[in-house]
């Protein structure tokens, strides 16, 4: 599954390079041999260099820059010395993949003050949010657990702030929105 | 902007940047003190229950007052409008406005009023409705998540084929009828008061359900049966149980001790399971009273003994450690999700909410509009370039 999943990220990430020829056609498909190598370390990174990857293949040529930097945060997690690899709950990666997505909105809105544009990808992003929430009650039931707010309550006080964030993007920085989804995506790799 | 009503404070308050950064500090508190998590989440569960009720109330109210203005009369009233810059004369960026926002997915008329084309429409769906339905679906789960610590319930035991699980405080417990070789699957029964409600198979990840309740395997461990030929009675210790001519003793820990008392032929059993072994038991068999045992042995496999006159077959079986739990918390929660799954979903799919505009024609002709939507662009923007 993590290797399928960094496979998408890998070949929408090509696609997106196809899309611009140049130093940023170059810099994608690099991210993309190296999602390639490393997306798979868990299906948790993968799903987020799939949303990246994702938004990469939509953006326009201003912010694909900020993209390909938000997808080399995204593979960060990879890489992070606790990154497991054996972690199975399949809500994991449907979090991770919600996370990339605001993760590419900040590196963007970095760029580009938010406003003219197009943001289904915020309703993406919290569809995936619920859709997680809803499979880790449902998986954590069914593996005999009985919801007792632990560490998960960080994942789902942050998920809410990001929610927060979203209806406040026209006041919250893209920085912090950044910093906010690489802090969620760390937390559950 | 001053604020007349004490809920606007309260809203004003809430629904600020500020309240998602407070939320990551206290997460970041949660994880530096785990044991203020419970604490700190019903805190923050507390606060988005009247954020989310205040906005329910907001959208309600809003929606009430706003539905029988028209789109212009709506949008005037101080939204942003967005323009785009179209390389078609006027007529026609009205005939392409007129196109594209076609029914059934908007209800739009484009017009013209003196030299000035206008164009209004009403898409699908209201977006107070779709935004009624998601604070709704959040009310609903996050009021499940605060109330589960007093409506759900937990308990688990190693037990053996025959025994009962009881959940304290309820009425409901379970009973593990068979276990099957392969794996940790096995057939049971819920039962409330007594009385069987549900009966069927059980796995791990598969669990048997009766209502609000749940029972699932989630681990194995050591234990014996002994079967007697005849109705031999058994009296098992610590506990002072007693059965007829079967009895299955679960271990929980390396050499834990149980002994059975066999009344009739006053002899003892003592079981001790072997800390270096998974399923691997010593046996003594002592009469009563003495000091000395008349029979040691280890028990790796079935067995068959004559103790006292009396046929034992002495069997190690695997126990079944059992999780058995009402969940009341889930189905809100549950139900909660689905209305925020469906309303993203609809808002993802549907043109929602109301736009209004105009075209001017100058140097470039230009669409000017406003939406009460605020993610979603109208089909027409992608039909010329953003100023």
């Amino acid at each position: 599954m993590g290797v399928a999943l960094a496979a998408l990220g890998a070949l929408a990430l090509a696609l997106a390079g196809l899309r611009f020829p140049g130093r940023n056609g170059f810099l994608a498909f690099g991210l993309a041999i190296l999602t390639l190598i490393f997306g798979g370390k868990s299906e948790t990174s993968a799903a987020a260099m799939l949303g990246c990857g994702f938004m990469a293949l939509f953006s326009t040529p201003t912010l694909f820059s900020a993209l390909v930097s938000a997808g080399i945060l995204a593979l960060s997690s990879a890489l992070l010395p606790w990154a497991n690899g054996g972690k199975v709950e399949s809500y994991l990666p449907l979090f991770a993949f919600a996370f990339s997505l605001f993760l590419a909105e900040g590196a963007r809105r970095m760029k580009k003050p938010a406003g003219l544009w197009d943001e289904r990808w915020f309703i993406i992003a919290c569809l995936f949010i619920v859709t997680g929430f809803a499979g880790w009650m449902w998986e954590g039931t069914l593996n005999g657990s009985l919801f007792r707010p632990g560490s998960w309550a960080a994942i789902a006080l942050m998920s809410c702030a990001f929610v927060a964030s979203g209806w406040q993007k026209k006041r919250f920085g893209g920085e912090i929105l950044t910093l906010l989804a690489l802090a969620g995506l760390w937390l559950i790799i | 902007m001053p604020l007349h009503e004490p809920s606007r404070y309260l809203w004003d308050f809430l629904n600020r940047p500020s309240t998602g950064l407070a939320l990551l500090f206290a997460s970041a508190l949660v994880f530096l003190f785990p044991q203020f998590a419970p604490l700190t989440l019903r805190i923050v569960g507390g606060i988005w229950l009247v954020y989310l009720s205040i906005r329910m109330a907001e959208e309600a109210t809003s929606w009430a007052k706003t539905r029988g203005l028209s789109p212009r009369q709506l949008l005037e009233r101080g939204e942003n409008f967005r323009t785009l810059v179209v390389a078609l004369p006027p007529k026609e960026a009205a005939a392409m406005l007129s196109s594209s926002l076609t029914p059934p997915f908007y209800k739009a008329r484009v017009y013209r009023e003196r030299t000035r084309f206008y164009f209004e429409a009403y898409g699908l769906i209201p977006l107070q409705l779709l935004k009624l339905l998601f604070y709704g679906g959040a009310f609903v789960a996050i009021l499940g998540f605060l109330l589960a610590p007093l409506t759900d319930k937990a308990t688990q035991s190693f037990i053996v084929p025959g025994e009962e699980l009881s959940l304290e405080g309820t009425a409901v417990s379970f009973r593990l009828d068979e276990v099957y070789p392969e794996g940790l699957e096995g057939r049971g029964t819920i039962l409330s008061s007594g009385k069987p409600v549900r009966s069927g198979r059980l796995a791990p990840g598969r669990p048997l359900w009766a209502s609000f309740n749940v029972a699932l395997p989630i681990g194995q461990g050591p234990a014996l049966k002994l079967k007697a030929l005849s109705q031999e009675r058994f009296i098992l210790y610590p506990g002072g149980k007693e059965y007829s001519g079967e009895l299955a003793i679960p271990f929980l820990m390396p050499n834990e001790e149980r002994y059975v008392f066999l009344p009739d032929h006053r002899l003892i059993l003592r079981f001790i399971l072997n800390p270096k072994s998974d399923n691997v038991f010593l046996l003594e068999v002592f009469k009563e009273g003495a000091e000395r045992p008349e029979l040691s042995l280890e028990v790796a496999k079935s067995e068959a003994l004559e103790l006292g006159g009396v046929k034992v077959e002495i069997i190690p079986i695997a126990s079944v450690q059992l999780r058995l739990m009402r969940v009341i918390s889930l189905w809100p929660a549950m139900l909660g999700f689905l209305l925020m799954a469906i309303a993203l979903l609809l808002w993802l799919t549907l043109p929602v909410g109301r736009l209004f505009g105009f075209i001017q024609a100058e140097a470039k002709v230009k669409v000017h509009w406003a939406q009460e939507e605020p993610f979603k662009l109208p089909p027409f923007a992608g039909k010329g370039e953003w100023e």
